[in-house]
């Protein structure tokens, strides 16, 4: 009976904080809105996924069919786009982004080849930006070896070797990277699946916020208490909103994933079951931070603010184990690290329950952290 | 007279905020900037976890993996693996990379043979997988480079002749403006503009609307003699001063405490940064005089702001980004701050190296000043209607 009539509770918070939301036209635009809008919008900055052409100048000091070789050789590399030929280096252009780099090649080049002799190119670099600087730095180094290969070989075949003992004897130890998982090393496919996750958890964090706040503003909160109880409200809540966002996850991976190129090769039921772990928790992180704001105003300014810090620190970009221990301990506080590093796992590499262990128990205390702290914030609230 | 009525509209102001308003517009954005630092203080990424799975374990293989260990990038975990655990080991997320050493490396290498190192990386991480891929190849070149050296002096070649024809043409690189990689010079000064900006627009969005849902409307027009420039500077002048000394306290007291170096003159940041405050505080204004409603005018700044730091070009080239992205990165003055900005503090960059970032951004001012202008006097009209 007393089960039953719980379920009945739950089922009537739900509905009513579904038509809470439908009639909220911030929430509709906050939580149904922003996620579908900006899942497009993000995504599609990365298209092209890769940057081509990065531009740069050369500096032609030998002007010998070697020198020109070389140039075209430069120029015929994806990465890079030899915009202009200058007299000397000109810093200038560097400085005001005209081009991203400088190469000069010495006089007597050519000659030098043929002799065998020490021979020196100089690159002058603007590494103020470090996409573009790896991009044209790989394209360089790859185009001067590829030269340096054909030389070796022409040495050793002027020996008497044939093309393929030449091309071995040239290179004794030869390398091959096997990309995994982005087979591109493209920009696009390393960004766009963590700017979706981070897309869920601010969209969440701030609807959640705006709602308990204005629960607050409403004095609805005491209706919870006297009405439901606050733990089978707070259940209700997760509920919801938790099978709100699992629509929204399987809309990525389903819809927005293929649309923009990017593989998914985790489980679904996998990715179902961890999900409802990562949402939960971020439902009750967001009820537990928004408690203490008595304006939902302010619930969305400082929310607005987090979304960079967040995505910064979960240790996406920037190993955690970098960071000053005081930031570390604030980005494991927040549910998107553990779950931006499973959800790499599970779409990237594949990842089963085995090998998202750690993250999954993360979740599970997270959830069990901010159930109970939010219980006691709000059980507070109703005293005042 | 204008004086008085000036100082008593921007007095109102500074005692209008709340505490709370107070923390989101000035305390906040502080903590956030110094998170931004925290997060880089090591500057660069050192000894990522790889693997090294020898198959040959010779002393040609060992001392390979010595090499890879010794590099600043990277740190063998183990160098004993099981050709089964290669895939767990990406899964359960241990390792960056694992180099594969065939078994017949050092036989073959001997032999004159040629050999393969195979190196397979997580490259789900562009940032990490960038850099083994630089070390694993500066490594095994020279590993390689190594070995032939080696032959040929076996056959009586000096090292001196014999360098030039391992290595034919060799490429100096001088790295300009960042020339240790350095995140904390790269990433930290650009977030830090971003969240000033978005600071001003969140708390300026606010002035002129707060005085509709706080019913005061009435007393700042009488106050002001219902004059629209009065009320304009009235309400910018105690933003503006706020921001403009929260630049000072970012340029002279955390750029200096976290070593982040600055290339450029003083002066020219300072303009660009008057000059951004200003556009700022008169987008504020403008979004708050047309909608009434402050919760929308909020959503409405962080929907206009939000996407501008992506949007910047800083990370991603804004040539890479399709049209729409590209046309739309133009038309928000922040890419035009971030770019001189960058070029000012790496580059040191003078006046005229930003001359057309300037123009821009002048141009925004003046738009944004006359549309700002426009909206409050056509709420102010309304009201009195």
């Amino acid at each position: 009976m007393k089960v039953k009539k719980i379920i009945e509770n739950i089922i009537t918070i739900i509905a009513t904080e579904s038509h809470n939301v439908r009639r909220d036209v911030n929430l509709i635009a906050i939580l149904v809105l922003a996620p579908l809008f900006y899942s497009f919008f993000y995504s599609s900055v990365y298209l092209n996924k890769v940057e081509r052409d990065v531009p740069m100048a050369v500096v032609d000091l030998d002007k010998t069919f070697s020198s020109r070789e070389l140039i075209r050789l430069l120029d015929a590399n994806s990465n890079i786009s030899v915009k202009s030929e200058l007299e000397f280096p000109d810093e200038k252009l560097l400085r005001n982004g005209m081009v991203q780099g400088i190469i000069v090649i010495p006089k007597y080049y050519e000659r030098k080849l043929k002799r065998h002799e020490k021979n020196t190119i100089k690159v002058y670099l603007n590494t103020s930006r470090f996409l573009i600087s790896n991009d044209l730095n790989k394209g360089i180094n790859e185009t001067v070896a590829s030269i340096n290969e054909k030389i070796k070989t022409s040495l050793f075949k002027a020996k008497g070797f044939t093309t393929e003992q030449s091309r071995i004897l040239s290179e004794p130890v030869e390398l091959e990277i096997r990309n995994l998982f982005n087979l591109l090393d493209s920009y696009g496919y390393y960004l766009i699946p963590a700017v979706l996750i981070l897309i869920l958890h601010q969209t969440l964090l701030i609807g959640i916020s705006e709602s308990i706040a204005n629960s607050r503003e409403t004095n609805e909160i005491i209706r919870w208490k006297r009405n439901y109880g606050i733990m089978t409200t707070l259940t209700a809540k997760g509920i919801y909103y938790t099978l709100l966002y699992s629509v929204y996850l399987l809309f990525f991976t389903i819809i927005i994933f293929p649309l923009f190129g990017i593989d998914f090769k985790g489980n679904y039921i996998v990715l179902i079951i961890t999900g409802f772990l990562f949402l939960g928790s971020v439902v009750y992180f967001g009820i537990f931070i928004s408690s203490f704001f008595k304006k939902k105003l302010y619930a969305l300014q400082i929310m607005a603010l987090t979304s960079y810090p967040i995505f910064l620190f979960s240790g996406y970009s920037w190993k955690l184990d970098a960071m000053p221990i005081l930031i570390k301990s604030l980005s494991y506080a927040v549910p998107f690290t553990p779950y931006i590093n499973l959800f790499t796992k599970l779409s990237q590499a594949g990842a089963g329950f085995k090998n998202l262990m750690p993250e999954i128990f993360h979740l599970i205390i997270l959830i069990l952290i901010y159930l109970y702290a939010s219980y006691i914030r709000i059980h507070k609230l109703n005293e005042v | 007279m204008n004086l008085t009525t000036i100082y008593r509209v921007a007095k109102r102001e500074f005692r209008g905020m709340s505490r709370i308003s107070l923390f989101i517009s000035t305390a906040l954005p502080l903590i956030l900037i110094l998170i931004f630092n925290s997060i880089y203080e090591k500057e660069i990424l050192r000894e990522l976890p790889v693997v090294v799975y020898d198959c040959d374990r010779s002393e040609l293989s060992r001392k390979l993996t010595r090499l890879i260990d010794a590099s600043p990038s990277m740190e063998v975990i183990d160098s004993y693996f099981s050709i089964d655990r290669i895939e767990e080991a990406f899964k359960d997320g241990n390792t960056e990379a694992i180099f594969f050493i065939p078994s017949d490396f050092e036989h073959s290498i001997k032999r004159g043979l040629q050999s393969r190192i195979i190196v397979y990386k997580n490259s789900s991480n562009i940032i990490t997988s960038n850099l083994i891929l630089k070390d694993a190849t500066t490594i095994i070149k020279t590993f390689s480079a190594g070995v032939l050296l080696n032959k040929f002096e076996k056959n009586s070649l000096s090292e001196k002749l014999a360098y030039p024809l391992v290595n034919p043409i060799k490429i100096e690189t001088s790295s300009l403006y960042n020339p240790n990689y350095s995140y904390l010079s790269y990433l930290p000064p650009g977030l830090i503009a971003f969240t000033l900006q978005i600071a001003i627009m969140l708390s300026t969005s606010l002035i002129i609307n707060s005085e509709f849902s706080g019913k005061t409307f009435g007393d700042l027009l009488s106050i002001s003699h219902l004059d629209t420039a009065l009320i304009f500077i009235g309400k910018f002048l105690p933003y503006f001063t706020l921001y403009f000394l929260m630049s000072l306290i970012i340029l002279f007291i955390i750029f200096p405490l976290y070593n982040i170096t600055m290339n450029g003159s003083y002066i020219i940041l300072l303009l660009l940064f008057i000059i951004l405050i200003a556009i700022n505080v008169n987008s504020g204004i403008l979004i708050s005089s047309l909608y009434n409603n402050q919760l929308f005018a909020t959503e409405l700044t962080i929907f206009i702001n939000t996407p501008a730091f992506i949007l910047s070009g800083f990370t991603f080239p804004i040539w890479a980004m399709p049209s729409f992205h590209k046309a739309l990165a133009y038309l928000m003055p922040f890419t035009y701050f971030l770019e001189a900005f960058i070029k000012i503090i790496r580059a040191g960059a003078s006046i005229f190296d930003i001359s057309s970032e300037l123009a821009a951004l002048v141009f925004f001012t003046i738009v944004t000043f006359a549309a700002a202008n426009i909206a409050l006097s056509y709420r102010i009209n309304k009201s009195i209607r």
